[in-house]
């Protein structure tokens, strides 16, 4: 039953458009309600679907989907990640009292992008799929046309989002000429050569741009304080799941016979990642700007344990996972707590948590989560990572990479410092918004339990990349 | 093999040389006379009445925008009609539900007012 493969697809698709209806035939603010509902409901049946995926493991429509359960893993992770983020947009278009229910249709839009992209089985699958998500994104970015950091966000990331997708195009035309194949599972079976080579440095290219690695890295800040608050945590959290997926099997699978070339350049780029993301995020005073350097730093630390995929791609690939699942509560959350204090400087957060207890701790426990304290989810996905490097024998890189991670501690607890031990700025309290807090609890709950009985998510996880290869 | 590239290569040259021969031919025979109608941008015609660079109305960006949303129905639809034979009842659907999507486009665009001028 080929169908199966693209019924969450279909489902976002379906839910877009019937927000776009409600859009048109709605009138006043009972309009942003409806919408939320239908993306909701759009999102979780799709949620529903997908999990119904789980062991079919098969290729449908001539290769061009390939649906196996590492894709549909990260589909779900995607998903998850855009529920919370609908969840907490619902707060934020309350906030600056927004009427354009499109921006519900944008992201379900973008989700949709993400779904084929998790699951693409050849090149063009993975371009459309790309494609649908970047623009929806872009789009997205630029969502507050009044404000003119957003539109020089849209504007920066359409620009150069454009230019790396040239990048990745051409590199795909070059693997292209040199294997005459478009199936991912196929190039794979194809000889190194110099062609394939070169496809490979350009589509590293456009893939480092999109997960925003070091030396890709310029656009991260900008964009991410530009763009609207659930946006940001959208780009963190989806866009860079669904660009990890993609990234992932074609280098795992397509350029497996290139693993000398791809396995030195990513632990180069790890490293520098690591380095510029936590160093320059000392000085960010703006809670937004930091968050954004710090997930570059996160994808570094992602890219630490890609290295290690030459020599056991299965545990590489599965603490990427894992990373990217326990990284999607944790980010969503904080940018979510962001959009709930209305406030964005580190200086506004002074003595926040007096103010709002259960935010207060929210907000600890997200960031404790980034910084990796035991017990919260960030430590086991930093573990699982560290010990993939320190496995593979990248003493280096595993040095170095745990040294900025105590370095990157500092900046986060300067955060949870501010929130309690500052004297309180006077600022009104935000209102409860529950929608937002609806949305912080789920990631918190999921902050804990991924951190504290993770076992069963891992035992999923470790059979993903044999997955790929059937 | 590599034989075969000859022909091009020589193609290749004869355009080359010939382009650089009618240039400098050109070059160091003909007449050259300088004037103002030398500046207008086309030499013979009518006069020109004012600047090329003109701002238009943000508007024509909605209509060349909106025009693709109808020339991807074309696109879709004359494959479908040279082979509704073949295609049959399940090509039939598959389109109608490819129409369905453009038209809730349609819908949408016409609701928001997207197809007034003013």
């Amino acid at each position: 039953m080929q169908f199966q493969a693209i019924y969450p697809g279909s489902l976002l698709v379906a839910a877009a458009i019937l927000v776009l209806m409600a859009q048109s035939f709605v009138k006043g603010e009972k309009k942003l309600t409806i919408s939320l509902i239908i993306s909701l409901i759009g999102v979780i049946l799709a949620i529903f679907f997908t999990f119904k995926l789980f062991g079919v493991n098969e290729s449908f429509y001539e290769n061009a989907l390939r649906v196996d359960d590492f894709g549909v893993f990260l589909s779900l992770v995607a998903l998850i990640g855009t529920a919370l983020t609908i969840l907490i947009s619902a707060g934020y278009l309350k906030k600056v009292k927004s009427y354009y229910t499109e921006y519900y249709a944008l992201i379900l839009l973008a989700a949709c992008g993400m779904v084929f992209l998790t699951i693409s089985g050849d090149l063009i699958t993975f371009l459309i799929g790309l494609e649908i998500m970047s623009i929806s994104i872009y789009i997205l970015a630029g969502f507050n046309r009044e404000s003119k950091k957003s539109n020089e966000a849209a504007m920066k990331y359409f620009i150069l989002g454009a230019f790396s997708t040239g990048f990745l195009l051409f590199g795909m035309s070059m693997v292209y000429g040199a294997t005459g194949e478009i199936v991912i599972s196929e190039i794979g079976k194809a000889e190194k050569s110099a062609g394939m080579l070169i496809g490979l440095g350009l589509m590293l290219v456009g893939f480092l741009f999109k997960i925003g690695a070091v030396p890709f890295q310029n656009w991260v800040p900008d964009v991410y304080e530009g763009a609207p608050t659930p946006i940001t945590a959208f780009m963190a959290a989806g866009v860079k799941t669904a660009g990890f997926a993609a990234f992932v099997r074609i280098i795992l699978i397509a350029f497996q016979n290139c693993g000398e070339e791809w396995h030195t350049i990513l632990q180069v780029i790890a490293v520098l990642s690591m380095i510029v993301g936590n160093v320059v995020a000392i000085s960010q005073r703006n809670i937004k700007r930091l968050l954004a350097y710090s997930s570059i730093a996160h994808t570094g630390y992602m890219l630490l344990a890609f290295a290690a995929a030459k020599s056991d791609p299965n545990m590489a690939s599965s603490s990427i996972l894992f990373y990217l699942f326990t990284y999607t509560f944790t980010v969503i959350g904080a940018f979510g707590i962001l959009i709930y204090s209305g406030r964005e400087n580190l200086d506004d957060f002074a003595g926040f948590a007096h103010q709002k207890r259960f935010m207060g701790i929210a907000m600890t426990v997200f960031f404790f989560s980034l910084a990796g304290i035991p017990s919260t989810a960030g430590f086991m996905g930093k573990l699982f990572i560290f010990m993939t490097a320190i496995d593979q024998k990248l003493y280096w890189a595993s040095v170095i990479g745990i040294i900025t991670s105590m370095i990157s501690v500092f900046y986060y607890l300067r955060v949870v410092v501010y929130l309690y031990m500052k004297p309180e700025v006077t600022r009104a309290a935000p209102l409860t918004d529950w929608n937002v807090a609806i949305a912080s609890a789920v990631s918190v709950i999921g902050v804990f339990v991924l951190g504290l009985i993770p076992q069963s998510v891992i035992q999923l996880i470790l059979t993903t990349y044999q997955s790929m290869l059937q | 093999m590599r034989e075969s590239y000859i022909t091009i290569l020589m193609y290749i040259t004869f355009v080359l040389v010939n382009g650089v021969i009618m240039l400098a031919l050109s070059h160091f025979f003909g007449p050259r006379r300088q004037g103002r109608g030398k500046f207008d941008p086309y030499e013979c015609g009518v006069p020109i009445r004012d600047e090329a660079h003109k701002r238009f109305p943000v508007k024509f960006y909605l209509i060349a925008t909106l025009f693709i949303l109808f020339d991807i129905e074309t696109v879709f639809l004359i494959p479908w009609s040279v082979t509704y034979k073949q295609a049959g009842v399940t090509g039939f659907l598959y389109l109608l539900v490819f129409l369905a999507v453009l038209t809730s486009g349609f819908i949408y665009l016409w609701r928001r007012g997207a197809l007034e001028w003013d």
